[in-house]
């Protein structure tokens, strides 16, 4: 890790140098308790995260339900506040109470959510929901209609569309509505938090091309959530596997898709149906353990072994650390066995 | 042996303020004995509506049957009253859907639930019913299915409530079930568990599957035939090996290629193969065929005149589209 003291503020062009780093965050929700409980109970929706996001890349985030990647993509986006760790941009801690960057942080963290029907104010005009972040943050007084323009055909909607309202639009040009918004300040990240789910099947892949186009055109790193195995497959230049809090697998796409370690990560592959394994003749492993995948309770042993296929009993007592292979690909698990 | 579902040129219209619906239009299937139907469309395209229909659960008016029948067992339910309808759904045919929290009740525990599916349609004493829904309970992989019995639904994960509306649907041995996007709201590992669950119960019961769904790669693991649905119309209905080794519809070939896949390395400058522009509002009024505004292989005839239902060999199968003309 670079010190913070060491590295400066206004330097993007090196590669080497990660724009956003997290180092060990945990996020932890206090239960509702009864009147008569004395004991706290908490819900440890992540745990230990630790991962680098550099200039230009997509990191994708893929795991079930629950598995806290929202949560991890609220704390990046400074909407909630880690209960550990630290979450650094550019070599400042942006939680720190002192941090003179939040608002150029805001500026440069954008976020696009997965509901596009939610996430658009019904009552504003298209063109006022793509203008609004110039006002908020003060830029462009003049020019602001053209600039709402350009950023309107920039993602494949045209300028006559601004003086409609989010309910005249498709779930798909509504989503182009919000990347309009979050691309509007020139950011340097961008959360996208399921961006396509949401979406039909005939019109996610449009949505893709589109991050895809604009992160070439603009050089935005991505934080890309997803529980879509394809998806992930197609937007990641490195991918994260969640469950139950934590990172598990780690890597490159082609590490972590082409030798994948952690059985979890190899169970969801499996869990992914689709013609090509039908055509020919395997099916995966389906898991038929029960679901209870519940993120808090105790802090003891692998929080998979409950339903990992290959857990031994080491698995239920210790908490694995992470291995590290060849690059950096790297998976918590007792055990190394290769995909069969 | 006479197919358990015939379905021939059945369409539903809705009248709506912006005008009449057509959300089902002139659709035409066989459900064979102990076979899995898939029907593939995205959203808006009628597929609910169609298993509705099928249930004879669409609200007249503003919905109206216009023309068509539903063969069950070569009885039309068409015109059937809807006291008699009673006794056919639960029994005959079932249903279970997307999301199980809002089809369980939740102020009812799990075991009345499946004991009253069970007393709807047979008489048996009290504790015969008990006896038989913690059996379904278990078939369905409820582990402890007698203190499970007491849970009442918001007790249960996602997955183990969608096994219950399992049990409830099979509760009666139906000839035919239908399952409207029985797993969008899992998770992927659960949804492997529920669709191995329904392909295990069909086999053990006989029971035929119409699996409801957007996602090909579900219909792809789990069905013998397969039809493409598109704005209230099939555009394709093709056995399954044919329409994934040899789709014919645009459409269709479209939807598979635009799908992002596991199997696949992809470079950062690597685009997907995209259908351009939207799903098409149904009230409006089409000339021609319905896709032909999205296709690449759009010909002159398409924007005059709707495709009729073709049928073609090796294997049998059908396709709405002028180039196959």
């Amino acid at each position: 890790m670079i010190p913070p003291d060491m590295c400066d503020v206004g330097n993007t062009t090196d590669m080497n140098l990660p724009l956003l780093s997290v180092e060990k965050v945990s996020k932890s929700f206090l239960l509702p308790g009864g009147v008569f409980r004395s004991d706290k109970r908490y819900c440890h929706a992540v745990r230990e995260v630790t991962f680098e996001l550099r200039p230009g890349e997509t990191l994708g985030v893929v795991g079930e339900s629950g598995c806290g990647k929202t949560t991890l993509a609220r704390m990046i986006a400074r909407i909630e506040t880690p209960t550990a760790g630290k979450i650094r941009y550019k070599g400042q801690d942006i939680f720190a109470a002192d941090y003179p960057g939040f608002k150029e942080y805001r500026e440069k963290t954008q976020y696009i959510f997965q509901d596009p029907y939610a996430s658009l104010n019904p009552r504003q005009r298209a063109g006022e929901i793509i203008s609004e972040p110039f006002i908020i943050h003060r830029r462009k007084s003049t020019g602001l209609m053209l600039e709402t323009e350009r950023l309107l055909a920039s993602v494949g909607l045209t300028p006559e569309q601004k003086d409609r309202f989010p309910h005249e639009f498709s779930g798909g040009q509504r989503q182009r509505i919000g990347i309009a918004r979050a691309i509007a300040l020139r950011p340097e990240i961008i959360i996208a938090d399921e961006p396509v789910s949401a979406l039909d099947v005939s019109v996610q892949a449009q949505i893709l091309n589109l991050l895809k186009d604009l992160q070439e055109t603009r050089n935005i790193s991505y934080l890309f959530i997803s529980h879509d195995m394809g998806v992930i497959r197609f937007m990641s230049d490195r991918v994260a596997v969640m469950y139950s809090g934590r990172i598990v697998e780690m890597g490159s796409n082609e590490q972590v898709f082409n030798d994948p370690r952690h059985p979890y990560t190899r169970m969801l592959m499996a869990a992914v149906p689709g013609w090509e394994k039908t055509a020919a003749g395997a099916g995966g492993e389906v898991p038929r353990t029960v679901s209870d995948a519940a993120t808090g309770g105790e802090d003891k042993g692998c929080a998979f072994a409950p339903r990992c296929p290959e857990a031994g009993s080491d698995c239920l007592v210790f908490s694995p650390e992470f291995r590290l292979l060849t690059g950096d690909h790297i998976f918590a698990c007792h055990f190394d066995r290769k995909a069969a | 042996m006479p197919p358990v579902l015939e379905v021939a040129d059945l369409s539903i219209r809705f009248t709506t303020p912006n005008g009449i619906v057509r959300a089902v239009d002139n659709v035409s299937f066989k459900v064979e004995a102990g076979e899995t139907l898939g029907i593939v469309g995205e959203s808006g395209c009628g597929k609910t509506v169609l298993s509705l229909g099928i249930m004879k659960l669409i609200p007249v008016p503003p919905g109206s049957y216009t023309g068509g029948r539903i063969l069950l067992a070569g009885n039309d339910l068409v015109p059937l009253p809807e006291q008699e309808m009673r006794k056919i759904r639960g029994k005959v045919i079932s249903m279970i859907f997307q999301e199980p929290m809002t089809s369980l009740n939740p102020v009812f525990k799990i075991g009345d639930q499946v004991g009253e599916a069970i007393a709807q349609h047979q008489q048996c004493p009290r504790g015969e019913i008990r006896a038989r829904a913690v059996e379904m309970l278990r078939r369905v992989g409820i582990p402890m299915a007698e203190q499970r019995m007491n849970n009442y639904p918001h007790q249960l994960s996602g997955g183990m409530r969608q096994r219950v509306m399992i049990a409830i649907a099979l509760a009666c041995r139906p000839r035919l079930m239908i399952a409207d996007e029985p797993t969008t709201a899992l998770d992927v590992t659960i949804q492997a568990q529920i669709l191995k669950l329904i392909d295990e119960m069909k086999q053990e019961l006989g029971t035929s599957v119409i699996l409801i769904t957007h996602d090909l790669g579900v219909i792809a693991a789990n069905t013998s035939r397969v039809a493409m649905m598109y704005a209230g119309q099939f555009m394709e209905y093709a056995p399954r090996a044919a329409i994934f080794s040899r789709p014919l519809h645009p459409y269709t070939i479209g939807l598979m290629e635009s799908l992002p896949r596991i199997d696949r390395p992809y470079k950062r400058q690597d685009r997907l193969p995209i259908i351009s522009g939207a799903v098409p509002d149904l009230a409006r009024l089409f000339d021609g065929c319905r896709f032909h505004e999205r296709c690449r292989e759009v010909l002159p005839v398409c924007r005059r005149q709707e495709p009729p239902w073709l049928e073609r060999d090796d294997p049998p199968r059908y396709v709405r589209c002028w180039q196959y003309h």
